[in-house]
Formats: structure tokens, sequence, C-alpha cells
């Protein structure tokens, strides 16, 4: 491993931000008006409001031992062999992840952008930047997350005041028709996506950060910003494209920035959302690559993960290619089974974590 | 001709990591490395001939299946 590679705090807010918008801007709405209906908006708040809570949570491990990243801390309070087991269970949670990034990048460029072109020469090329990316290391690309930030807030916020005007407030009534069970079925889809997965940036945050105090805020803030981001867009999805044309786009958000028409001369600009979509993807997607290449050298003791970029981004693509038969069968993994799949690292592992180190401590004294 | 591409990225790859491992004299690097270079070959090789390979999906699907009945529950 590389002991000297240092992120800032405001990078760290920004990697959050970005990783947290990741694929949830584009897909999820859709999965959450299936449950929730018009009161889909409501339920992203509740689960905005949980992934902040989520965030304390994971702060709170990451301040058990500064020094070290969520893997060795496994180690060090469940003892060497559970411990590695539960990294094996960690690591093959990250790496099925950064496949299916890469079959949502491969899917969404077939469909809307180049449908003749073969899949798997998008999922190639795709793999191949991450797998660079990730070989240069956490500091390039938290770096490149600070060029990033300015165009995709910027977008962001060009896209959402221009579709204002479509807004019709007819969309959401009647408010909480549907009942709370539904809402909270929503919120959790919702915290599944936004909050649970970013468990791995306990990799980053208390060992590579420069500042530990600032950076948990950076952490938090990162967290506090994509939920606004997220509940907003929830909100006009369903505001400006009805609970209908919402459940049934697979990325409604695109068919949303398709809607903006600013006096029939800005039109059509659902491009921009792609490119940014693509760009915060990206970020997910190299995240994810990292943390499983670093558990994975970690769990074999390899000093250098770096070496073992290429031979796994080799599996990524083939596993990209095989998870999912069509986007109909990723739907169904994403509604159904990979909110226990992910609850288990996401909240399970870090509530375990702080157990374990009250009985050490206990024992200790 | 899809094996010779994947054989050739494969060759690159090789070219690319074995040498700095070798002058650094890591064993243990070189034969995790050299074995996931093999897994991923052969398994890139099997789906370009068409060759049914387990879903690792499936695998996670059935284990959690279970647990998801129960969320189903919610709403």
């Amino acid at each position: 491993m590389i002991d000297n590679v240092k992120v800032s705090s405001h990078q760290l807010m920004i990697l959050v931000f970005l990783y947290s918008i990741g694929t949830v801007i584009l897909h999820t709405p859709s999965l959450m008006a299936h449950f929730a209906k018009q009161d889909a908006w409501i339920a992203a708040i509740i689960g905005a409001g949980a992934g902040i809570l989520l965030t304390g949570l994971y702060i709170k491990v990451g301040n058990l031992f500064p020094s070290l990243s969520l893997d060795r801390l496994n180690e060090r309070l469940f003892g060497k062999f559970i411990g590695k087991t539960v990294n094996i269970f960690f690591f093959f949670w990250a790496f099925v992840s950064s496949s299916e990034i890469v079959f949502y990048i491969g899917d969404f460029v077939a469909t809307f952008w180049m449908p003749e072109t073969p899949s798997f020469a998008i999922h190639i090329m795709f793999s191949f930047i991450v797998i660079l990316a990730v070989r240069l290391g956490i500091e390039p690309i938290s770096r490149l997350t600070e060029i990033l930030f300015l165009p995709v807030t910027l977008l962001l916020v060009i896209l959402i005041i221009a579709i204002v005007p479509e807004v019709e407030w007819m969309n959401i009534q009647p408010v909480l028709e549907v009942g709370i069970r539904p809402i909270i079925r929503a919120a959790l889809v919702f915290v599944s996506f936004f909050s649970l997965s970013t468990v791995m940036f306990l990799m980053i945050y208390p060992s590579l950060v420069t500042e530990r105090k600032k950076a948990a805020k950076g952490f938090l803030k990162g967290t506090i910003y994509a939920g606004i981001i997220l509940v907003v867009v929830m909100g006009l999805n369903i505001l400006v494209l009805g609970v209908d044309l919402t459940t049934r786009n697979i990325a409604p958000s695109y068919a949303l920035a398709r809607k903006i028409n600013i006096g029939n001369f800005i039109t059509r600009i659902e491009s921009f959302l792609a490119l940014f979509w693509i760009m915060t993807v990206f970020i997910r997607g190299v995240v994810y690559f990292y943390v499983s290449v670093v558990v994975f050298s970690n769990i074999f003791e390899v000093k250098d993960y770096r070496h073992l970029c290429s031979p796994l981004g080799m599996i990524m693509v083939v596993l990209s290619l095989i998870l999912y038969p069509n986007i109909q069968a990723a739907g169904t993994y994403d509604k159904d089974i990979w909110l226990p799949f992910v609850s288990i690292v996401g909240l399970f592992m870090p509530l375990l974590l702080l157990v374990a180190a009250r009985i050490r401590k206990r024992v200790d004294r | 001709m899809a094996v010779v591409g994947i054989l050739i990225i494969s060759a690159v790859i090789i070219a690319i990591d074995v040498p700095p491992l070798v002058r650094k004299k890591r064993k243990k690097e070189l034969a995790i490395f050299s074995s996931l270079l093999l897994f991923g070959t052969a398994l890139s090789i099997a789906l370009a001939r068409g060759v049914q390979i387990p879903n690792p999906l499936d695998f996670i699907t059935w284990i959690f299946k279970p647990f998801s009945e129960l969320i189903v529950k919610i709403g």
C-alpha cells in the first residue's frame, strides 16, 4: 500500500457528493414512483434524512481507529479469521457493484445513443478508463472530482431552473393518498442506493484524509448536498412527468430533461444531463472498483494494489456482460435483492464494529 | 477473432505489469497476478465462445430471497 496519499476535506466532500448522485439520479425515481406513486418525494425526504443519520454512524465508526481503513478495522476488531471472512464478503459486494455500474453505463449508451454498437465495446471502453483511474490512485481521482464539481453543479442548477416552468401541481395531488407503508418501502429503496453504500468511504475517510475533523464535516456536507439535489429531482420528476410516466421510464430524469423548452428556442438538451450523469457514474464506478481492488490486495496482504487492477478489471468486464440479461432483470434485482445485500455491509457491519469496539474496550480494562 | 483479441489484451497486460514485479522479486504478488489474469482470460474466452458462465447474481438472489420477501410485506 502507498500510505502517503492524502485527500483534503473539500475533495472528500465533492467525492461523496458526486458519488451519491451517481446512478441514483437517473434510475431510482422510477423505482420509487413504482411504490409510493405521487408521494415519492416524501419518501425521498425521509430517505435523505436517514442517509444523514447513517453518515453520522459511519463517521463514528471511522473515528474508532483513525489510522485504519475499514478492512483493516475489520481484522483488528473481529480478529484475523472472522475479519478476513468479512472482508471477502465486502470485496465480493464491491466487485459485483462495480460490474453493475459498467452494465448501467453500457445499457444507457446502447439504449439512448448508440443502439447499433455492440454493448461489449462500450463496456470495455468504460472499464478501461475506470481501470486507468484506479491505477493512478485515489489522489488523482479526488483532484479530478474538483475539476468535475463546477460543471456538474452548474449543469444541474441550470437544468432544474429550466424545468420549473413545466411543473404541474396537479401531479402530486392527492398528497399522502397511498398510505404510510408504500412510502416507507420507497424510502428504503432510496436509502439502499443513496446512503448504505457510502460505507465504502470508510476506506478513505479516517486513514487517507488530511484533517480528520474537517473531513468528517466534508463527508456530512457531501451527503446533505446530494440529498437536497436528489429530493428536488425526485419531486420534479413527479411534478413534470406525472406518476405514470415516471414509473414506466427506465430513466425518467432523462425524459424530464427532454421536456425542457425555453421559448421554443432551447429544446432537447437532455444530452447535457446524460453527460453529467456519466461523469458522476464514472466517479461511482471508480470508487467501487478502487475499494474492491484495495480490499482484495489487503486480503492477500499484497503491498501494491496497482498491479492487480488490470486482471481484476478484465474479470469485471466479463461479469458486467453476464450479470443481467436485460434492464428489467436489473430492476427486479435493485428492488428486491439489493436492499438486504447492501444492508449487511452498510448497516450491520458498522453496527457490529461499534459493538466489538465497546467489548474490546471493556476487556482491556 | 474475438479470442485473438482477448489474448492480445492479456499479452499487453503482462507486458505492462510483469516486468516491474519481476524486477522487485515479488513472488507472491506475481502468483496472485498470474492466477487472476489466467482466470480473467479463461472467463473472457468462455464468454466469447458462448459458453454458459454461472452468474453470481443468481447465488446472491438465492441467499437474499427470504429477506426480500420480508421487505415486500412492508408495502
